[in-house]
């Protein structure tokens, strides 16, 4: 496993964006409530840049998958190193890389990363509960 | 025997649970219904879409479940059914596993009276159970090795995390979940 390094040059007012499957948010709630499972971060939590990106190209391909946003200061507050991975798909995509092993996160780090995301655009599927 | 066997046995004493075949009613339904031992008529289904000529290895006698359990069996199914990279980053779906471990989990609680479980997949393979009242929720994270991680969270502060070695560990934390609510707990 190559040693991860923190990019610097990703300033920590830096918002991440990241598309949530509708299977992970509860949509019984009021307003609808993104689960902390969505922010696992088995080998990396995949997010894009978002002044590298917009929400149309985050979502074009993914048109049932709501977005959510934080901040990269607020993920390095946690502990999670932040650096660029750029796809293909997505040349804004980066990794928040957690300190336990394989880059997750513990389960405090997850519920308090939920608590401080924004949700940019919720899309309710039409069969979901 | 598997552990769905040993607890179907442990609440029909008499019953005999075993691997049969069968064939579904069509090709979406694949109710059966049967009498064992101890006469009770029970109904299994199976989340297999190819019903006919189906080993059978193990049955879930609906009857004996709560309506959580049956709801989050349901929801566990569907999150079963995702396919590679649902979540749009490569993913796999939830690994057998996980898949196992979550349901050994479901029918191992013998507490009737719980708040609706909600059923949610991780990327990665893994699945996450998830319980809220009020004031507090209880998260049991399923990695996709089957291994299990908890977190306690009150007023939605998170009050506690680690580790689950064993199924059974899971009635404590589930009893910190409603003690402050009545509940009905089976014999």
């Amino acid at each position: 496993m190559p040693e991860r390094q923190d990019d610097p040059t990703i300033g920590k007012s830096e918002r991440l964006w990241r598309r949530i499957h509708p299977f992970q948010i509860n949509w019984n709630a009021n307003p609808p409530i993104v689960s902390t499972g969505a922010f696992n971060t088995s080998d990396g939590l995949s997010v894009s840049i978002a002044s590298e990106t917009t929400l149309e190209a985050l979502t074009q391909s993914h048109p049932e998958d709501s977005v959510v946003e934080f901040e990269v200061g607020f993920a390095r507050s946690l502990g999670c190193l932040i650096f660029r991975d750029p796809t293909e798909e997505d040349p804004a995509h980066a990794l928040v890389w957690g300190p336990k092993s394989r880059g997750r996160l513990s389960k405090t780090q997850m519920d308090s990363l939920r608590n401080a995301a924004t949700v940019l655009i919720y899309r309710r599927p039409q069969a979901e509960n | 025997m598997s552990e769905l066997q040993k607890w179907a046995s442990a609440r029909y004493a008499d019953a005999v649970i075993s691997a049969f075949s069968g064939s579904g009613e069509t090709a979406n339904s694949c109710t059966f219904t049967t009498s064992i031992s101890t006469n009770s008529s029970l109904s299994y289904t199976s989340t297999n879409s190819s019903c006919w000529y189906t080993q059978w290895s193990s049955v879930i006698p609906t009857r004996a479940l709560s309506q959580w359990q049956i709801e989050g069996i349901k929801r566990l199914n569907k999150v079963l059914s995702l396919p590679e990279n649902w979540d749009s980053y490569g993913s796999r779906p939830p690994t057998q596993a996980a898949a196992n471990t979550a349901m050994d989990l479901i029918i191992s609680i013998d507490i009737d009276d719980l708040v609706p479980l909600r059923v949610v997949p991780v990327s990665g393979g893994g699945i996450q159970l998830e319980w809220e009242t009020s004031t507090r929720a209880l998260e049991l994270e399923i990695l996709d090795g089957g291994t299990i991680e908890y977190l306690k969270t009150e007023d939605g502060t998170p009050v506690d995390e680690g580790h689950m070695h064993r199924i059974d560990q899971v009635r404590p934390l589930l009893s910190w979940l409603i003690s402050s609510q009545p509940v009905l707990i089976a014999a």
